[in-house]
């Protein structure tokens, strides 16, 4: 190229050069993690509440509904698990879409996303999804071996967890303040021994929002290819609050043992206030049985 | 024909806009001009959703003036929007004066510019500054500039804050650009059907803030963002391929949600040209892209870079204006083929002036990513979780969709009197994802769109074009018809009376008519009009870049001239 031994073009090319470096410098990356979490909450915005143990509070079950938006039939359970709700307060509901059959979006029809990582870990500890849904779990407590259960099951079984004993061994009591403006979300849970337990407990927090509108496959509703667009969506798993399978509360607690545990999050745009949870249950890390279960609204 | 091949390409092209007037030098040098004003009065109009607009009347007007004598050159343009600007141009234009004005100098290769200047490097993936008047869109930068060639060695550099509104970006933007055209600088190749160039291109904003509060987190903010990009084009005989691929260094900010992932996209497009057809094929993949002179400005304000659009762009009312497709920055995929063709003159479809034929397919996809799990920070039984902000993994699959276009448009003229051009497009469009669009309660929109243009050229000084189009879809507003009948009387005046009905809304009250009615007076390079009627709302995209367009009812007065 014989341009090289042209003047002009001699004198450029270093000064390009000069100017290509000065520019590429011009540029900062920042390592991970990006950011530093500031401080613990502040008590004096948000105080921590009183609590007391009380020796009659009801025992409240668990009932986990793993489901998914291109399952047919899984309205049905939802049904299920609406009315053991309306004739029971003492049954806390979690709606667990998981799997890799019906709760991956299949756009345009059904384009959300609604697993999350903590219920994808549920899922896989428990094999919910792969043996079929709907299928839930009662407490995470075994029937005839596995805690799978189908929903026609569920009632027979929370009836027979709450007749075997209406006192909760571990009293749950969670309290939250949310701040719109800055979404910031700080919940207060305390768990108070009513029962020595010396198993090691765990103490697992998570995010619940109702009332989410999205589209859901109903077989035999007389729907357009099964399809509904606009089903309400209850008790929907959003994210775990405390790490997914919870924090210890510790092996031996005796009767009358109180311990407290917080946290604060940002809850993400997109989900709506006034249909969140914080849902809390204590489980025993041997075997995973849920002992206790909780959930307040985050707005009063 | 050619012009139709032109269009698909100008997809990874420049869009220059040109103030045409032939320049007669003399000894004072040479002025020239172009001017516009519109007026709109409001009534008030609830029923189609109309706004009150307190102040009943609006104007936006301009006056650009370009001076320029042997190799210097100078120029101004003065803005006005009082008492604010007209409805769906961003109120914070409200106000008058002369933001945009410059002055520089040519002498051989190197052009050097002070003041504002509109630039654009490659595709615009690194930096494109421009006007689109009619988006309320500018963001030119304030500053110099210096471009400089030689034997087909193109440098430019530029250095400046960018206009916002009535001030100046808090962030300065720096940028070098390179273009080595081997058929200009290789003597060998000067005329050879192998054509070659090869460019590259660097920007870096500086953002004044080096902290960001979010919740409990601290976030170590990016000083200097860079943007680097390069870009070959390649050819032989009718034959081209063009490419390019930007790489952009962390960028936290409002519209990607403050993550630090790197961006990264990539534009690809092969044309063939022959004689009696031609078509052009194009891919992009574009991964957080959204690259502004402030961190916290969202919508159209303070862009930098822009994304090509790979859509063809519409022009018809019902087509161009109800379910047109925003350009997603922050990720897309998607692919476009286009493909022209003209039955020749003389043959039996041909007929005496043959027929042109336009096929165009266009889909856009999300991109497959998968947010990374939350970061857990522990204090003593407070764990607080906050978003990873390294933010998510794409993979290579598709994520959901984001729009679909299949369209075909035939253009016959039977004789010197008859003219007709008749279009079918299907779209589908998620309009979660092009929030500019009306959302109503199905956010997936299926439809199908009719078009027939019928000109009859009466004698040398009148004719008469008429247009329909019809739309159809379940979904949203439901269907609409268009109609529309202009007649021009040669050389000065044009009337047209229109009508959009909505004839499929959900809501049977709002099945309303929008009748518009237009008056044009032409007098050589001035244009002055006067409308009556209902605008519609609808969305206005110019080269992929949207805005809303609100309901509107009244008198609009109009004028553009140059000189």
């Amino acid at each position: 190229m014989n341009i090289m031994n042209s003047k002009t073009v001699n004198g450029l090319l270093p000064a390009l050069l000069l100017l290509l470096t000065a520019a590429l410098s011009s540029c900062d990356k920042v390592p991970a993690p990006y950011s530093t979490v500031a401080s613990n909450i502040d008590t004096t915005l948000y105080p921590p509440p009183s609590f007391s143990i009380n020796p009659n509070a009801p025992r409240k079950v668990l009932v986990e509904d793993y489901t998914g938006h291109t399952c047919g039939n899984c309205p049905d359970a939802a049904v299920v698990l609406k009315n053991i709700l309306a004739s029971n307060p003492n049954v806390v509901a979690l709606a667990v879409h998981a799997g890799s059959t019906f709760a991956p979006p299949q756009p345009p029809k059904y384009p959300d996303d609604w697993r999350t990582e903590t219920g994808t870990a549920f899922d896989n500890r428990f094999g919910v999804s792969s043996a079929g849904q709907p299928n839930g779990l009662i407490n995470r407590r075994p029937v005839s071996g596995s805690p799978i259960v189908f929903h026609t099951s569920w009632a027979n079984l929370v009836n027979q967890y709450l007749s075997e004993d209406p006192i909760a061994d571990v009293q749950l009591a969670i309290k939250t303040y949310f701040d719109p403006a800055s979404r910031r979300l700080v919940a207060y849970v305390h768990s108070g021994f009513v029962e020595t337990i010396s198993d090691e407990v765990n103490l697992g927090v998570y995010l619940v929002e109702d009332s989410i509108i999205g589209a859901q496959k109903w077989y035999n509703q007389g729907l357009v290819d099964d399809y509904m667009h606009d089903y309400v969506h209850m008790d929907m798993l959003r994210q775990n609050i405390s790490p997914v399978w919870g924090v210890s509360l510790g092996a031996n607690n005796a009767a009358g043992k109180i311990q407290r545990r917080e946290w604060q999050i940002v809850v993400p745009d997109g989900y709506h206030a006034e249909h969140l949870k914080v849902l809390a249950f204590v489980y025993k890390v041997s075997n995973n049985e849920v002992i206790q279960a909780e959930e307040v609204h985050i707005i009063e | 024909m050619k012009k139709h091949i032109l269009t698909g390409l100008s997809v990874l092209g420049l869009t220059t806009i040109t103030y045409s007037q032939t320049p007669k030098e003399n000894n004072w040098g040479t002025l020239t001009g172009l001017a516009g004003a519109d007026v709109q009065f409001y009534t008030r109009d609830s029923i189609i959703g109309a706004p009150v607009v307190p102040e009943k009347m609006r104007m936006n007007a301009f006056l650009f003036l370009n001076y320029r004598k042997g190799g210097f050159y100078a120029g101004a343009r003065m803005e006005f929007y009082q008492p604010k600007p007209l409805l769906g141009i961003d109120e914070r234009f409200q106000g008058q004066g002369i933001p945009y004005y410059f002055a520089g100098y040519q002498y051989k290769g190197l052009d050097i510019t002070a003041g504002g200047f509109y630039e654009q490097f490659g595709n615009g993936l690194t930096l494109r500054s421009y006007e689109a008047r009619q988006l309320g869109f500018d963001n030119f930068l304030q500053g110099f500039r210096i471009k400089y060639n030689v034997k087909g060695i193109y440098i430019k550099g530029v250095f400046g804050r960018m206009r916002d509104f009535w001030t100046w970006s808090r962030g300065t933007v720096r940028g070098i650009d390179a273009e080595i055209n081997f058929n200009e600088t290789v003597p060998k190749l000067r005329n050879s059907k192998f054509r070659l160039r090869v460019g590259g291109s660097f920007v870096s904003v500086n953002r004044p803030d080096g902290e960001k509060v979010i919740g409990q987190e601290v976030l170590t903010l990016p000083l200097n963002v860079g943007n680097a990009a390069g870009r070959l084009n390649l050819g032989y005989g009718n034959f081209s391929l063009s490419g390019e691929f930007a790489y952009k260094f962390n960028d936290p900010s409002t519209p990607n949600r403050y993550i630090y992932k790197p961006g990264a996209s990539a534009l690809i497009t092969a044309t063939y040209a022959a004689t009696n057809w031609g078509i052009s094929v194009g891919a992009k993949r574009i991964d957080n892209f959204d690259f502004r002179t402030d961190r916290e400005a969202v919508g159209n304000r303070l862009l930098v870079n822009w994304v090509p659009m790979l859509n063809k762009q519409h022009t018809y009312t019902l087509a161009a204006s109800i379910y047109p497709y925003a350009v997603q920055y922050v990720g897309e995929q998607g692919l476009q083929a286009d493909l022209n063709f003209t039955i020749p003159r003389g043959s039996k479809l041909g007929g005496k002036y043959g027929m042109d034929i336009n096929i165009n397919a266009s889909i856009v996809y999300g991109l497959d990513t998968t947010n990374r799990p939350s970061r857990a920070t522990v204090f003593g039984s407070d764990t607080v979780f906050t978003p990873d902000r390294y933010g998510y993994t794409s993979g290579a699959g598709l994520g959901k969709e984001y729009y679909q276009d299949f369209n075909i448009e035939i253009t016959k003229k039977f004789n010197k009197k008859w003219k007709l051009t008749v279009m079918y497009m299907q779209l589908w469009a998620n309009l979660n994802v092009l929030t500019v669009s009306t959302l109503g309660k199905d956010p997936f929109v299926h439809a199908h769109i009719g078009v027939a243009d019928l000109t009859w050229r009466i004698n040398n000084s009148h004719s008469l074009r008429i247009e329909a189009e019809g739309m159809y879809t379940k979904q949203d507003q439901g269907s609409w018809l268009m109609g529309l009948v202009e007649w021009t009387f040669a050389p000065h005046w044009s009337v047209s009376l229109m009508n959009q009905y909505n004839i499929g809304h959900p809501v049977p009250e709002k099945r309303l008519n929008y009748p518009l009615g237009s008056v044009v007076y032409n007098m050589g390079s001035h244009r002055f009009q006067v409308s009556y009627g209902r605008q519609r709302a609808g969305v206005l995209c110019i080269g992929g870049v949207c805005r809303a367009v609100p309901a509107a009812n009244g008198l609009t007065l109009g004028y553009i001239g140059s000189f």
